[in-house]
C-alpha cells in the first residue's frame, strides 16, 4: 500500500467519499517516503548478502533501532475545575443550564456503578472520572435551591398578583367552573412543532351546567364514558384537528351543542320505558306493585283490603323492604345490601327463624 | 313527567367560553418539557355575587423569560470560554492555544458550510420548522437571466453587487426601461456596499482574533463609479435618491462630495432624512479646515434638522459627540460636550457607552489632563446600569481604562470598569482590546493595591480570561515582595507553567522572590520543591539537547548565575543539602552555561549548610570555587571551616 503511487486525477472523481479516501491515502504516503528510502537501501544490502550467502532471516525487534527522540508535549494540563472551587462560590454560575455530567466541575465526590470482582476497578465503585453511568442518568444540578430562588426572583416580574376573591380551591371552582388544559412541548430538535401539542382537554362539573333532571339524564347518555359518575366531571379530549386553537374551538362547540341538546325534549323521549330509566325508582317499580298485591292478598279481612296504598306503604316493614330493594339496585350486590334485603324480607313475611 | 316539572330553575346562560379557569403545571426532564398550561381570561358573568378582577397579563416577548433567566447567570471564573469543551485536558493553556481553539471551531463551521455548498444534493431534506435558511445550501443559481428588470431585482435581492452593476450596464446599453423603484433599490444597494460585493462575515469566535480595527479615516468611496453614474442617470432625483447617495458618500468618507450634494439638497429644498443627517454630522464635517468651522457646520446641520421638523435621537447625539471627539484639541470642546449632554438630558435621552467614549476622548485629549469626568461617567454607568449594545460600546471600556491609567490612576474606577466589563462579556471583544485592558488594570492594581486584593482579582481573571505577560509579572512580584505575600508564589508558579515560552524571562523573577527571605517550614518546602523542579528540568533539558541529532528549535530552560545562586539560597533555607549540592555541582561542571556572575551570600550559606551536615570535602570545594571566582567572604568561610569542623591533614 505504502509503496504504490496514486495516479488517479482528482478532477475526474466527483464523489466526496472518494476524495476523502484519496486525501487520507496521500497523507499516509507522505510520511512513508523516508521509510521507502531506508527500506530500499536495506533491500539493496540484503540483495548483496543474498548473492554471497544464505539469506538471513531478519528478526524484527532483535536489534533495537534508534528511534528519533521525540520530546512529548511538556506543557502541563490544567487541573480539574473542582480543585479551584471555594465553598462559597456560586453554584448557579457553575451549572447554569441542564447539561451532561461534567466530571471536572463537580466539587463533591460521587460514585456510581457495580463491580463484580477485583479486576474491575479493584472492586471499588467507580468514581466520577469517565463514569458512563453518571453520564447516562439525568442530573438536576441545574435546579438546586439556589437556582430556584434566583429564577423565582426574576420571574416575579412577569407575575401579576393572585385575584382577590379566589383564595381557596372551592372559590376557584365556584367562580371558574370550566377548566381548559393545553400542552406545549419543548426540546432541542430541528422542528419546534410537536403533534402532541394539539390535544386540548376541557373539564367541567356536570352540576355546574345546572340542567334539570331530564337534561342531566340526557346529557349523561349523550356523553357516554366522557362523564365520570364518581366525580361528576365531564371530560372532553379533542385532538381531531391539526391545531390547538381549532381543537379548542371544537371543544367549546361540542360543549355548547351538548348543553342545548340536553335541554331539548324530543317527542320520542316521552316514550321512555322503565327499562331506560337510569336510576332505580321504587315508586314506579314492579317490586312495589308486587308488595302491594302481596299485602292486599294477605289481608284476611276484606274491609282492610281497601286500605289505601299510603297506609300500607307507611308501615315500617314495607319501608325497610323498599329501602333495601333500592339499595340492592343502586349500590349493587354486596354483603351489606343482601343482608339488609334478607332481614327486611324476613320481617315482612314474619318469619322468625332460628337461622337469622 | 313529574320529575321534569319538579323544579324549573332559572338556567343562567353564560358565555361558557369566557368563564373558564386555566392553570399550569410544568415538569421538566433532561431535554423534554411538557407543560400543561391554562390560560386566564376575564369573566363576564352577570350572576356572580362578587366581582373577581383578574389583572391584565404582563406583555412579554417570545424570549423574555429566557432572557430574564439568563440574567441570573454570571461568569464562572474557573471555566474557560463558553464555546470550548469543558474538560481539563482540553483547556487552552496560553494565548496561542486559545487562538487556535477558537479559530479551529470557526474553521469547522466554515468547513461544514463548504461541504453544504459543494454538495447541495445531499441536503435537500429539510424537516426544520421554522425553516432556517442559513443551514440550507445557498441559492447560487439565478432564476432569471438576460437584461431585464426581473433579473436586476433578483440580483439586488441576493445582494450581488458586481453582478447587478454588470447587468445594469447591459440594460443601459440595450436602452431598456427600468422602473424607478428598482433603480432606487439598486442605488441603495450600491451605496450601502460601496460598489463592492458584501464582505464575508466572520463568525463570533473569529471576531475575537481576526477583526481589524483601524480607526484611521481613509476615503473608501470611489469617485465616478457605478453609484454616482446611476445617480446621474436617474430620470428624477427624488428625495430618497439624494438621501441615499449622500449617506453612501459620507459613509465612504468622501466628505466633499457629500457636502456638495447636501448643499444641493438644501438649495432645491429636498427634505433630508434623519439618518442622512447622522452621517453628515459624523463624517461630512471632515471637510472643515479648522475646528471652529467644523463646530459651526455641526451646529448649522442641527439647526437644519430642527427646521426640517425632525427630532434628534440618541444616534444624533452620538454623532455630534463623535464629531467633537475628532476635534478634541479645540479649547472649547469640553464646553460643547457639556452642552450636548445637557441637551440630551433635557430631551430625556440616556447616553450610551459609545457617547461616553467620545466624551472621554474630549476630556482626556492631552496627556496630562486631569479632570474628574471619568469618575463621574463611571459612577453614572455603575448606578444606572446602562445597557451595552454592540462592539462600539465595548470599546468604551478599553478607552476608559487607558485614560485612567495614563493620568488618574484611580483604583476604584478601574475596579468598577473591570467588573462591568466582565459582566458584559468583554472577553468576546477583540483580543487586542482585552489584553491591553487587563494589562493596564493589573499593573495599576499591583502598584496601588494590596496583594490580597490583587490575588483576588488574579483568581477571577487568570488563566481563562487573560494571562499575564512579562511586564505584569514584574509588577506582580514587586507587589509580592512589598506586601510580603510570599504564600501566593506557589500558585503563581503553577499558573506560569502553562506558558513555557515566557518562562525564561520570568523564571528569574520567581527565583529571586523566593530567595529573599527564609520562610516557615511548609512554605519553604514548597519553594524547595519548585527549585528542585527547575534544576531537574534544566538538567534534563541539557541531556535532551545533547542527544538530538541536529540543532533544533527546542526552547530549553535558561538560568543565570544569579538565578542559580538564588536556587542554592532557597535550598539552604529549606535545609536540603543534597539539592543544594546538586545545584552547586551543576554550576561548577557547566561554567559556560550560566550567564552572569554568581553572588556571594549564596555560597556562604552553602558553606554553612555543609558545616551543619558535616561534609568537609564539599565545604572545601565550595570555598575553592568561591576563591576562584573572586567572591567576597571567601576568607571568613575558610576560617569558619577550619574552626568548626574537624578536618584531616590533607584537607587542611
Amino acid at each position: 500500500m505504502s509503496n504504490t503511487k496514486i495516479l488517479v486525477p482528482l478532477g475526474l472523481t466527483n464523489s466526496l467519499h472518494h476524495r476523502l479516501i484519496i486525501t487520507v491515502r496521500l497523507l499516509s504516503t507522505a510520511g512513508n517516503r523516508k521509510n521507502e528510502r531506508i527500506r530500499q537501501t536495506r533491500l539493496e544490502s540484503t540483495k548483496q548478502e543474498e548473492e554471497k550467502d544464505f539469506r538471513v532471516f531478519q528478526i524484527k525487534g532483535l536489534n533495537p533501532r534508534n528511534k528519533r527522540e521525540q520530546r512529548k508535549n511538556d506543557a502541563p494540563k490544567m487541573q480539574p475545575r473542582y480543585m479551584n472551587m471555594k465553598p462559597d462560590d456560586d453554584w448557579t454560575n457553575v451549572w447554569p443550564t441542564a447539561s451532561t455530567f461534567k466530571w471536572s466541575a463537580i466539587p463533591f465526590p460521587v460514585r456510581q456503578g457495580y463491580t463484580d470482582n477485583l479486576s474491575e476497578n479493584e472492586n471499588v465503585t467507580p468514581g466520577r472520572y469517565a463514569n458512563t453511568e453518571l453520564l447516562k442518568i439525568p442530573n438536576f444540578l441545574h435546579l438546586s435551591p439556589g437556582h430556584i430562588k434566583k429564577h423565582c426572583q426574576v420571574l416575579k416580574d412577569f407575575c401579576t398578583p393572585w385575584p382577590a376573591g379566589l383564595e381557596t380551591d372551592e372559590l376557584c371552582d365556584q367562580h371558574f367552573p370550566l377548566t381548559v388544559k393545553t400542552r406545549d412541548y419543548c426540546f432541542s430538535s430541528p422542528s419546534v412543532a410537536d403533534s402532541r401539542s394539539r390535544l386540548v382537554t376541557v373539564k367541567l362539573k356536570l352540576s355546574d351546567l345546572r340542567l334539570d333532571e331530564h337534561g342531566e339524564d340526557k346529557i349523561k347518555r349523550l356523553l357516554g364514558d366522557k362523564y365520570d359518575p364518581e366525580t361528576g366531571e365531564i371530560t372532553l379530549n379533542t385532538d381531531r384537528c391539526p391545531l390547538k386553537k381549532q381543537n379548542y374551538d371544537y371543544a367549546m362547540y361540542l360543549l355548547t351543542a351538548l348543553y342545548y341538546e340536553a335541554k331539548k325534549v324530543e317527542p320520542w323521549e316521552l316514550e321512555k320505558d322503565e327499562a331506560d330509566i337510569d336510576k332505580y325508582s321504587w315508586e314506579r317499580s314492579q317490586s312495589k306493585r308486587n308488595i302491594l298485591k302481596l299485602v292486599q292478598q294477605n289481608e284476611k279481612e276484606e274491609s282492610l283490603r281497601e286500605r289505601s296504598e299510603d297506609d300500607i306503604l307507611s308501615r315500617d316493614e314495607i319501608k325497610s323492604y323498599a329501602s333495601s330493594v333500592i339499595e340492592l339496585h343502586n349500590e349493587g350486590e354486596n354483603y351489606t345490601t343482601i343482608n339488609n334485603y334478607k332481614q327486611s324480607v324476613l320481617q315482612l313475611l314474619n318469619v322468625k327463624s332460628q337461622l337469622t | 313527567m313529574a320529575t321534569s316539572m319538579k323544579s324549573i330553575r332559572k338556567v343562567i346562560l353564560w358565555n361558557l367560553s369566557k368563564k373558564s379557569r386555566h392553570f399550569s403545571t410544568s415538569q421538566s426532564h433532561c431535554n423534554r418539557h411538557e407543560t400543561e398550561q391554562l390560560k386566564r381570561e376575564t369573566p363576564k358573568l352577570s350572576g356572580s355575587t362578587s366581582e373577581i378582577v383578574i389583572p391584565n397579563r404582563i406583555p412579554r416577548g417570545p424570549t423574555s423569560i429566557l432572557k430574564a433567566l439568563a440574567s441570573t447567570v454570571e461568569r464562572d471564573p474557573n471555566a474557560p470560554a463558553y464555546y470550548l469543551v469543558d474538560d481539563p485536558y482540553l483547556y487552552p493553556t496560553g494565548f496561542i492555544p486559545k487562538k487556535n481553539y477558537a479559530l479551529s471551531k470557526a474553521a469547522g463551521k466554515r468547513a461544514a458550510k463548504h461541504i453544504v455548498e459543494q454538495h447541495p444534493e445531499f441536503f435537500q431534506n429539510d424537516t426544520s420548522h421554522p425553516k432556517v435558511e442559513a443551514f440550507m445550501p445557498p441559492k447560487t443559481e439565478y432564476q432569471t437571466t438576460g437584461a431585464n428588470e426581473e433579473a436586476l431585482k433578483e440580483r439586488i435581492e441576493m445582494r450581488r453587487v458586481k453582478d447587478a452593476i454588470a447587468l445594469y450596464t447591459e440594460i443601459k446599453l440595450e436602452e431598456m426601461e427600468v422602473s424607478e423603484e428598482t433603480l432606487l433599490d439598486l442605488l441603495d444597494l450600491l451605496c450601502v456596499y460601496n460598489n463592492k460585493d458584501p464582505p464575508e462575515e466572520l463568525y463570533g469566535e473569529e471576531t475575537i482574533y481576526l477583526s481589524k480595527h483601524n480607526r484611521k479615516a481613509a476615503k473608501t468611496w470611489e469617485d465616478f463609479t457605478a453609484a454616482e453614474k446611476l445617480f446621474e442617470d436617474l430620470p428624477r432625483k427624488s428625495a430618497r435618491a439624494y438621501n441615499t447617495i449622500v449617506t453612501g458618500m459620507a459613509k465612504g468618507l468622501a466628505s466633499e462630495n457629500a457636502m456638495s450634494k447636501y448643499n444641493e439638497m438644501l438649495e432645491n429644498r429636498i427634505p433630508v432624512d434623519l439618518e442622512t443627517f447622522h452621517h453628515l454630522i459624523e463624517y461630512g464635517t471632515m471637510t472643515a479646515d479648522s475646528h471652529k468651522e467644523k463646530w459651526s457646520l455641526v451646529t448649522a446641520m442641527l439647526h437644519e434638522l430642527k427646521n426640517q421638523g425632525l427630532q434628534p435621537t440618541l444616534e444624533t447625539f452620538r454623532c455630534v459627540l463623535s464629531a467633537l471627539g475628532s476635534m478634541a484639541s479645540h479649547q472649547n470642546s469640553t464646553h460643547y460636550v457639556m452642552k450636548t449632554l445637557a441637551e440630551m438630558k433635557k430631551l430625556g435621552i440616556e447616553p450610551s457607552l459609545s457617547c461616553f467614549a467620545n466624551v472621554l476622548d474630549v476630556f482626556y485629549n492631552k496627556p496630562n489632563d486631569r479632570s474628574d469626568m471619568l469618575k463621574k461617567v463611571v459612577d453614572y454607568i455603575w448606578e444606572k446600569k446602562v445597557p451595552i449594545n454592540g462592539s462600539d460600546d465595548l470599546h468604551f471600556f478599553f478607552l476608559a481604562m487607558m485614560k485612567n491609567s495614563r493620568t488618574l490612576k484611580d483604583v476604584e474606577i478601574a475596579t468598577k470598569l473591570e467588573v462591568l466589563a466582565r459582566k458584559h462579556d468583554v472577553i468576546s471583544g477583540p483580543v487586542q482590546y482585552v489584553s491591553v485592558f487587563y494589562s493596564l488594570y493589573f499593573k495599576l492594581l499591583c502598584m496601588y493595591d494590596t496583594i490580597e486584593h490583587v490575588m483576588e482579582v488574579y483568581n477571577q481573571i487568570v488563566p481563562h480570561i487573560w494571562m499575564l505577560n512579562t511586564e505584569e509579572y514584574e509588577e506582580l512580584f514587586k507587589a509580592v515582595e512589598l506586601y510580603e505575600g510570599y504564600q501566593y508564589i506557589p500558585q503563581i508558579w503553577s499558573d506560569m507553567q502553562f506558558d513555557l515560552m515566557k518562562l525564561n524571562d520570568i523564571v528569574n523573577l520567581v527565583i529571586s522572590s523566593m530567595a529573599k527571605v527564609k520562610h516557615e517550614e511548609q512554605l519553604q518546602n514548597q519553594f524547595c520543591d519548585i527549585a528542585e523542579s527547575l534544576i531537574s528540568r534544566w538538567i534534563s533539558d541539557q541531556q535532551f539537547i545533547s542527544t538530538m541529532r541536529r540543532p533544533s528549535r527546542y526552547l530549553s530552560l535558561m538560568l543565570t548565575a544569579t538565578g542559580m545562586g538564588d536556587l542554592i539560597t532557597i535550598s539552604c533555607n529549606g535545609n536540603r543539602f543534597n539539592q543544594a549540592w546538586l545545584i552547586f555541582s551543576t554550576m561548577k561542571d557547566n561554567p559556560n552555561s550560566f550567564e552572569g556572575v554568581p553572588s556571594g551570600p549564596a555560597f556562604t550559606s552553602l558553606v554553612e549548610l555543609c558545616i551543619q551536615n558535616n561534609k568537609p570535602e564539599q565545604a572545601i570545594d565550595v570555598v575553592v570555587y568561591m576563591c576562584e571566582h573572586g567572591l567576597p567572604d571567601g576568607k571568613t568561610s575558610i576560617e569558619k571551616i577550619q574552626t568548626q569542623m574537624s578536618l584531616t591533614d590533607g584537607q587542611k
